[in-house]
Order: structure tokens, then sequence, then C-alpha cells
């Protein structure tokens, strides 16, 4: 039976004041009754004297973890089944393992919520506490990979970082490098454009995933890319985060359908300043060189049409001035589209590639 | 733009007195944890290192700074295996990071409120 007049008490144990100060005053501001403590040992002396009807509980606290706390919490007969949100930064998949063990009521992760959503779940299992219903456990929702500690591998020619924490992704090779090199992104200097164009590295499949993930982040929210959407989501605070004084790559698009000569132009494209992108569609290609404003692009055409399709591309965006292009073109195609050039910015190698030529033009195009 | 704003109006409401005494804390905070990832370099402790940065990564990540917060889980999983020069390097981004963050608080938040921040 519950005491109506009972005012229900939550104890935080976080050794960051600032942790402890937000929630504190926010559940004192709503008439909840608030203890706090900053270690472990302080958690348990408290919860001895006076059981508390919630405990926020972080895990990383000195003189004695939360786990440990939890484990007490568990195995005492006074305190069994007392409710407890384990509110931590992201840690390891052992750490959640044995957690999980200890039945915590919630586990939430920092960087996944809100402080709003903290403070929901708090007032939510108040409320249930209060009305003396049962609470159902929730196991933990780790949404954010994490990169804790990281172990890389070295895979073909790729470095692959394998969270130590399971990400719910299907692990394709490329996948896990793109997430890789977004989460590595703060300390480079590229712009959002660059790593918005980076998945059109990695082939169509990825392409196409890409772009729907980017025109609908919504509908991934729940899905297994959510870490990439967050990501993605994260780009223009990395846009604002180059530091001062540094040099933003410009990017070098290689459009190719032929997968082999695409990956040969871009393994010989390495001069600095420059990042080499490259794509098979056509409609990547352009939608990267009209949101980009690129200005360097190589542009593989099997025919003649598409020459025409790529000269009337370039004419209809504003900086068509600026614009160098290196075109490959087919030796017999040459002709059908020779008349199409009016313009002296572009340079054109014909098919078979001679290795010496390709180098000449390629590095008179990165000049 | 460094601070999510947006998420802690979502907490507090409109109320830019409570968001800046949070950010003040938060400050507060930082230099504590800033100080403690110096000492982590100085004695070369690991340790130290990964767990300042991951007090500070959970508390940026909770007062609206993604940036930073990204910027210290990286610290984070790298302080146990990179360079003590990479992560000289990852420290001092860190200080820029929260010093931005400062500068960015400050102006949001007087002009919003007309009130001296106080940091």
């Amino acid at each position: 039976m519950v005491n109506p007049t009972r005012q229900f008490s939550v104890l935080l144990a976080d050794d960051d004041p600032f942790i402890v100060a937000l929630y504190r005053d926010r559940l004192l501001r709503l008439g909840r009754q608030v203890d706090a403590v900053q270690n472990g040992e302080d958690a348990i002396r408290r919860i001895q004297e006076s059981p508390p009807d919630l405990l926020v509980l972080d895990l990383n606290m000195p003189r004695m973890d939360g786990t440990h706390v939890l484990k007490f919490i568990r195995e005492q007969s006074k305190t069994p089944d007392l409710p407890v949100i384990v509110l931590s930064n992201a840690c390891s998949q052992g750490v959640i393992d044995n957690v999980n063990q200890l039945r915590p009521t919630r586990f939430l992760i920092k960087f996944d919520v809100t402080p709003k959503d903290v403070l929901a779940e708090i007032q939510a299992l108040l409320s249930e506490i209060e009305s003396g219903n049962a609470i159902k456990p929730v196991p933990v929702k780790t949404k954010s990979a994490n990169l804790s500690p990281p172990q890389i591998e070295s895979e073909g020619p790729l470095l692959v970082q394998r969270f130590e924490e399971a990400v719910d992704i299907d692990t394709k090779r490329e996948e896990l490098l793109l997430l890789y090199r977004l989460l590595q992104a703060d300390l480079r200097t590229l712009k959002g454009a660059n790593l918005l164009a980076m998945p059109f590295q990695f082939g169509e499949a990825l392409e196409q995933l890409f772009e729907s993930a980017y025109a609908q982040p919504e509908a991934l929210s729940l899905s297994t890319f959510e870490t990439f959407r967050r990501m993605l989501a994260k780009l223009p605070t990395w846009v604002a985060r180059a530091p001062e004084g540094a040099v933003t790559p410009e990017i070098l698009l290689i459009h190719s359908a032929d997968d082999a000569l695409r990956c040969r132009i871009r393994e010989l494209c390495t001069r600095p300043g420059f990042l080499p992108l490259q794509t098979a569609r056509a409609a990547s290609a352009e939608a990267l060189l009209v949101e980009n404003n690129l200005t360097r692009i190589i542009w593989h055409a099997r025919r003649g049409s598409a020459v025409r399709k790529l000269m009337r591309l370039l004419k209809s965006v504003d900086h068509f001035q600026r614009i160098r292009t290196l075109l490959l073109v087919p030796d017999d195609e040459w002709p059908a589209c020779q008349n199409q050039w009016s313009d002296n910015a572009f340079t054109v190698q014909s098919l078979p590639l001679q290795e010496a030529e390709l180098l000449v033009n390629l590095y008179s195009l990165m000049a | 733009m460094t601070i999510d704003l947006e998420m802690l109006e979502d907490f507090f409401g409109d109320d830019h007195h409570e968001i800046r005494r949070v950010f003040d804390l938060f400050f507060n905070s930082a230099h504590l944890q800033i100080q403690r990832l110096h000492i982590g370099l100085d004695r070369e402790d690991r340790d130290i290192l990964n767990d300042a940065a991951h007090q500070l990564g959970g508390a940026a990540s909770t007062c609206g700074l993604p940036a930073l917060s990204e910027h210290l889980r990286k610290l984070e999983s790298l302080s146990k295996t990179e360079t003590m020069e990479m992560l000289d390097n990852a420290v001092k981004t860190s200080e820029v990071l929260v010093n931005e963050a400062k500068k960015e608080a400050r102006v949001r938040l007087d002009w919003q409120s007309g009130e001296d921040a106080g940091w």
C-alpha cells in the first residue's frame, strides 16, 4: 500500500558535480526529494542508512565503481529490487554485459540521450513507484558506436575499426571503413561536403544506402544505421570545428563506371591538398559537382553521347569557368564528340591509357 | 555552431539564467578535467587521460556540446594506444574546443539575456 503523503526520494550517485547539479536542481524544482553522493562508497553508506526509492547511478566513480555498487544492492536483503537507472558514458561491451546481469531498471548512455530524456525516465519511474506498479527492467539500448579501446586490424589494404562494443550493423568492410572515417573526421580538416562525398568511394550499394539515408534520416532512427545517421547529423558541427589555419583539401572527382580504371586513377592522385573521390554513377558525380562547387574533375566517358551530356551539365553550373576537366574517352569515340568542346579548360586523354601521359595530365589537373 | 542550445532549451525552457548557471558548472568541471588531462600527459599516465576524457566527454554530451563530446570520446578511445605526442595534440584540441564553447556560450547567452555570463 502506497502512503499518499510520502515523498519519494532519488539518490544521485555521480562524481561529476556538473551532472549532479543538473539533475538535482531540476528534480528539486519538480518537488522531488533528492540526495547526491560523488563516489561508490558514499552511495553504499547512504543506501544502507536509508534506501532511496530510486537510484541514478554512474558507473565510473572513485573509491567504488557503479558496477560494484549495483552488485552490492542486488545482494542485500533490503534492496534486491531497488530501482536503479544506470547513467553512464559509453562503455565497453564487457561492462555492459556485467551491468546487465545485475538487472539495472534502465541503462542509459549519456552520449545517446539528452538531459530531457533522462529526466523523463526518472519521472516515469517515480510515477510507477508511486503508483505501486511493478517495474520491468529495460536492457541497455546502445545506439552509438563505442571506440573504447580501439582494435584496428588490417584487412587487405584497408584499415578496419572493429568496435569492441557491438554496433548492430551488417559489418561490411566498406561500411566499417566509412564509419571509421566519419568517426575519425574530427581531427581532420575536411569540410562537411568532403565527408558527405566520402561514401561515394565505396561502390554503388553503399552509395545508394547513403543517398537514402541522407534523404530520409528519420526513417533510419531505429535501424541498424543509427550510428551512421548520428555521424551524418553531426557533420555541420565538424565543419565548424576545423582548426584555424587548416587547409581544406580540394575534392578531385573521379567518375568512371569502370571500377578498375577508376581505382587505378585514384591511386595515382596522391598529391597533398587533394581529396580524390570516386564514383561510378553519373548522377552522384553530378550531385557532388553541383553541391560542392567542385572544380577538378576526371571524367571517363564511354561514348560521345556521354561527353555531350557532361558538357551540358558543366555549362549549367555557375562556376563553369573555373572547372578544369580531364576527360578520358575511347579513341574511336573521340571524333564523334570532338566538336562538343569549346573551352580550353579541358584536357582530353584517349583510352587505352598511357601511364606517363596520364600522370602528366593528372599533375597538370592538380597543379 | 558548437552549442546545441536547442537541446538545453528543451530541458530548461527559455530560462537562460538557468542555462548560464549550468554552463558555469560545466566549465568549472571542464577546467578541472582539462587539468587532469595535462597531468596525465605530464606523467604519461594513460589511465588519468582515459578517465578525464571519459568524464568530460559525458558532461559535454549532457551540456549540449556534441563536437567536444565527440572529440573526447575519440581521445578516450585512443588514450590507451596512441603516442603521447598525438595525445598531446588531442588534449590541446580539447582545450581549444572548450574555449570555443565558452566564447560561443558567452555570446549567445549574453546576447539573449543581456546579463554577464560570468566566465
